[in-house]
């Protein structure tokens, strides 16, 4: 009887529609077409496919990055201004325009989590490029680990999540890069949207604590790493550093810390400047972030 | 949200409720002092009753539950405890050991719902921060006289008062309303400025114990059915589960025993799937990185399952499966489809959202959900009998608008004074969207009125009725820009301070005023707030063909409401229930300036793709709209599809000078234009003559002398609606009453013969009647 309720409710005319994708973003079917995407893997290709051809044509792209360090397309003061820079490099995936601040608010604020893959997706452009930019082949290859900046607990329990810790799991995911915590947010501070400049480089400092328990863990990979290093340097009898040397064993010591917008850097600096001083010499940081305003 | 689940008892009866600030719900329980405030500051009479407090006791569960598995929990013990306890009065281990039956009963059951193993710990993870008073371990026993307070009595109600008066105008200004808590924190804010910011949650839950709001899981939670097993901690074992489950792990279960160490690694041997970077926060599958897999390899840092885990494992296996009904969005009435889950840092579990109401605000399934209960009120709303036709005389009515109104008034008069049947509350039936699919049937009224008939005018006298009765009015519109049209009309009418208009993004979200205009996806945010629910356009977007604001519109309404639907085009479930006579109606089938509606003529022409390839059009066509021109007209040409819009714009641009118009006076819109507004305004003062459009324009446009072209009329997009929808743009304007309206197309298709029955149809209900004026020569425009 069962199976017969089924059977005629069952709504056969799907059988010859044309099939018909939704677009995550503004929600109109479509028939999908192919778009060109600057990005090469798989998966995240995949993901931005489910993009209208409308809203896939609206992504700002950084594709040329002119500051060798923040990864803006335009001259960048912030980073001649800075004194100590933490990390090495930080790039962007796209431009903060109207258009991509629209976006975010939607899965930020509005909750609308269906947009997660796509941002991820996007973000991995940035990876990608970066990962070309230090010469590898493989973003998974390139760096050994990956972190994102925390929220307070007071907001991520408003929010129910952290958009940067999301978006990096998914790239971990993707590329194979482990991802740990390794940060806490210690100090809730206002909306990082709603200040000035000179505000959020003053307002930054001390907001992050290095996360006791991860950083251990850190520790003692860097040790089997080490140990690795080691055996292959003993291995080949060569002066090589373990981290070029392709394939296994995973060198650990690029640590990716990832965040939804760059502004000024200054709480890229500040993530990098903790990790720095929890994890002692041995390790570089790199910043990763979806959007460069 | 975490919420705190726990049962008031009182000579052995018992009550299961769940608290969003439980410090709120101690002190109410606990001390009376504060209580004798609260009821004082709260208005409510010290009846003695209320505030003995010689038996009372909590049975507390100490760790705080997401809040939809609270609620399930709350919902689930009450359904026992009622089963139950007619026969006996329940002890407080009996208490204590539901508590804890309910919680993990009811996670589990969410869990399952989540589609996921039903094994990962949703416990607090440490991201979630739990204000308030610490809660005792385990579930604990607390009576007011093991309570020790630091402050004196007098500041002990002094607080309470304070508390009380603050829920008491809480719940006022939320009467009706269903809101998340940032909504009801932003009306609080502007209605208690002396509030302070982090009380009102304390001064909502006081309501609640108050009984003047309810406070809900967003989502509606799944809540176990049937007995699981026997309960009672004289004999724990007693099911056929439980005895298995003690067989397989050789522990007291339900009971708070630990596990051995022994048995736990044996225990985590079985279960070892569950990967987590920190203890308590569970990876999906998709999220699990090499981290999640890897780190745990010295097993410091890697957590092993708790006892739930094991019991949920033995529980799916052995035991009778746990039902439950589905989880449904209380607000949009959406249910399992439109539900996404994903790990929350609010509750710590894997927590489902509602995506249809999401432009609307985010209801999680552990967020509050904040609903005032409608007014009290005494007796029925009553409107005298004497008071109709002077309400009617007010307005200045048409002879057809004055019958038809005067209908609904009767109708509504009625209805309003007739008790509702039974207990037909909406709380109980929040799933009836998706069995049924439309509305409720009860006191609805169809007012069927003519594109051009003055619908707007006719809802005057029924605004007017209800508010002079003391009762409340909401008029819903699908669109923003009919909202602001609308609203200094009605201001004028009915005074600006009795009217709140609400719309995305205005300013005005504050009690229910008595008299509200809204656009229809306003209406998720109100709960049985109106005696009178006025929905213009029924049948348009978004409204037709989306549950969800059905659903809405259904709920803003009193129980002892009345609905009344306006429209030209009713859709054809409505059409055959006002002939079998389940729905009143009244029709006005005459336009306001009394002459018929055009009625539409076929044209056979080619199909449009066919148009746009060649770049030809019919000399039949281009015939027909020179006609058209040449007798001063402006011409609607409708098209299928956006794309041909603008296309077919093109291709009679290039034959502009054919149709005698100049290239200049055509233009093409749908819509995709973000330059529609400009187009349509030149449209309407005549620079432009010729507009080529989607049924975009269908509604709500009046452009005197209109003729009313439709290509491609056989295609699918074109139904019944659409089609008399767009022949109404023609002939609206009294100067000129007469228009063209023009079937073009291949094929006669149902639709079109429907559509063109239904004109016919009017046309010969007002000759009946005697509404149509007689068609005179100056009247009559030259059509040639």
């Amino acid at each position: 009887m069962r199976l017969l309720h089924r059977l005629r409710t069952m709504d056969w005319s799907r059988w010859l529609r044309a099939e018909l994708a939704h677009c995550p973003v503004c929600g109109r079917a479509f028939r999908p077409v192919a778009v060109p995407l600057p990005v090469a893997s798989g998966q995240p290709r995949r993901e931005l496919g489910a993009l209208c051809p409308d809203c896939a044509d609206r992504i700002p792209w950084i594709l040329a990055p002119l500051c060798k360090v923040c990864g803006r397309p335009e001259r960048c003061e912030d980073c001649r201004r800075r004194r100590e820079t933490h990390f090495v490099v930080s790039r962007s995936a796209v431009r903060y325009d109207g258009t991509m601040r629209e976006w975010l608010a939607l899965y930020k604020y509005r909750g609308a989590e269906r947009l997660e893959p796509v941002l991820a997706a996007m973000l991995a452009h940035a990876l990608e490029r970066m990962a070309a930019e230090l010469g590898f082949d493989e973003p998974g290859k390139a760096f050994g680990m990956m972190t994102a900046v925390p929220l307070s607990d007071e907001r991520l329990a408003e929010r129910g999540f952290n958009q940067a810790e999301r978006l990096a799991r998914r790239l971990a995911g993707w590329y194979g890069i482990p991802f740990a915590p390794l940060l806490r947010r210690i100090r809730h501070t206002d909306k990082m949207s709603f200040k000035s400049r000179s505000e959020r480089l003053t307002d930054v400092r001390g907001i992050f604590s290095p996360d006791p328990l991860i950083a251990a863990v850190l520790v003692r990979r860097s040790h089997s790493v080490a140990a690795c290093a080691r055996q292959s340097l003993s291995a080949a009898g060569s002066g090589r550093r373990p981290p070029v040397s392709g394939n296994s064993p995973r060198p650990l010591y690029r640590i990716l810390i990832v965040d939804d917008v760059y502004t000024t850097g200054s709480t890229m600096n500040e993530a990098s400047r903790i990790l720095k001083g929890a994890l002692g010499a041995g390790f570089e940081l790199f910043g990763l972030t979806w959007a460069r305003s | 949200m975490l919420a705190v689940l726990y049962m008031v008892g009182n000579g052995g009866k018992w009550e299961a409720r769940w608290t969003a600030a439980w410090e709120a719900d101690r002190r109410f329980w606990l001390d009376s002092e504060f209580r004798l405030g609260v009821l004082e500051g709260g208005g409510e009479r010290d009846e003695s009753g209320k505030t003995e407090t010689g038996g009372l006791r909590l049975a507390v569960l100490g760790e705080p539950l997401p809040l939809g598995v609270a609620e399930a929990a709350a919902t689930w013990l009450m359904e026992r405890v009622e089963r139950t306890g007619a026969r006996k009065a329940g002890t407080d281990e009996e208490a204590l050991f539901l508590l804890k039956e309910a919680a993990i009963v009811c996670r589990e059951l969410a869990d399952e719902g989540a589609k996921r193993r039903p094994g990962f710990r949703s416990g607090v993870p440490p991201g979630v921060p739990f204000a308030g008073v610490p809660l005792p371990r385990g579930a604990a026993l607390l009576t007011p006289d093991g309570q020790r307070w630091a402050e004196d009595e007098k500041s002990r109600r002094d607080y309470g008062r304070r508390l009380g008066r603050f829920a008491r105008r809480a719940a006022d200004c939320l009467a009706g309303q269903s809101l998340l808590p940032e909504e009801a924190q932003r009306v609080l804010a502007d209605e208690l400025p002396e509030m302070k910011r982090e009380e009102w949650l304390m001064a909502v839950q006081t309501a609640c114990l108050l009984g003047r709001v309810e406070l809900r899981s967003a989502l509606e939670p799944r809540v176990p059915t049937g007995r699981l097993m026997q309960a009672g901690p004289r004999n724990p074992a007693g099911s056929r589960i439980l005895t298995k489950m003690r067989i397989l792990t050789g522990m007291r279960i339900l009971t708070g025993m630990r596990i051995p160490a022994k048995r736990r690694l044996l225990a985590g041997s079985h279960f070892s799937t569950g990967q987590r970077m920190q203890e308590g926060t569970h990876i999906p599958k998709e999220q699990r990185t090499r981290a999640g897999t890897r780190i745990p390899e010295g097993g410091r840092f890697f957590s092993l399952p708790r006892p739930e885990r094991v019991q949920s494992f033995i529980r799916r296996w052995f035991g009778r499966p746990v039902r439950g009904g589905s989880l449904h969005c209380r607000r949009c009435g959406s249910g399992e489809k439109s539900l996404r889950r994903s790990p929350c840092a609010s509750c710590g579990r894997v927590c489902a959202v509602c995506e249809a109401c999401l432009t609307m605000g985010r209801c999680r399934e552990c967020e509050l959900l904040i609903i005032g209960r409608p007014e009290r009120r005494a007796g029925r709303l009553a409107i005298p009998e004497g008071s109709l036709e002077p309400l009617l005389d007010r307005w200045k009515l048409s002879p057809a608008q004055r019958e038809a109104s005067a209908q609904a008034l009767a109708f509504i008069r009625e209805s309003l004074g007739r008790p509702k049947i039974g207990e037909e509350r909406i709380i109980g039936e929040d799933r009836r969207f998706e069995k049924e699919g439309r509305f409720a049937t009860d006191r609805r009224f169809l007012l069927w009125a003519v594109t051009g008939a003055g619908k707007t005018e006719m809802i005057f006298p029924l605004l007017d009725a209800v508010l002079l009765a003391g009762g409340r009015a909401l008029v819903a519109t699908p669109r923003r820009d009919v909202v602001l049209e609308l609203a200094p009309r009605l201001a004028r009418a009915f005074g600006e301070d009795r009217l709140s208009v609400r719309y995305g993004g205005s300013p005005d979200r504050k009690r229910i005023a008595p008299l509200t205009l809204a656009t229809t996806h306003q209406l998720l945010r109100f709960r049985e707030a109106f005696d009178l629910v006025l929905i213009d356009e029924l049948d348009a977007f978004p409204f037709h063909g989306d549950p969800m604001l059905k659903f809405a519109a259904d709920k803003a309404r009193r129980t002892d409401g009345v609905t009344v639907l306006l429209t030209a085009t009713p859709p054809r479930e409505l059409q055959r229930d006002v002939r079998k006579g389940r729905l009143p109606c009244a029709r006005v089938p005459v336009r306001y300036h009394g002459y018929p509606l055009p009625e539409p003529r076929r044209l056979r022409l080619p199909e449009l793709s066919r148009m746009l390839r060649t770049g030809r059009l019919p000399a039949r066509l281009i015939r027909a709209l020179r006609r058209s021109v040449a007798a001063g007209s402006s011409l609607f040409v409708f098209v299928p599809y956006v794309r041909q819009a603008e296309a077919f714009a093109d291709l009679l641009r290039r034959h502009a000078s054919m149709l005698g118009l100049e290239a200049g006076q055509i233009a093409g819109t749908s819509s995709r234009d973000a330059d529609r507004g400009r187009k349509v305004q030149s449209f309407r003062n005549r620079e432009v003559r010729l507009l080529v459009a989607t049924t975009i324009l269908e509604r709500g446009v009046t452009v005197p002398r209109s003729d009313v072209f439709i290509l491609d009329a056989d295609n699918a997009m074109f139904d019944e609606t659409a089609l008399v929808q767009m022949a109404g743009r023609a002939g609206r304007s009294a100067e000129a009453p007469d228009g063209r309206v023009v079937f073009a197309g291949r094929h006669m298709t149902a639709a079109q013969r429907r559509a063109i029955r239904h004109i016919r149809g009017m046309n010969r209900l007002a000759r009946e009647k005697g509404y149509l004026v007689r068609l005179t020569g100056s009247a009559r425009r030259e059509t040639g």
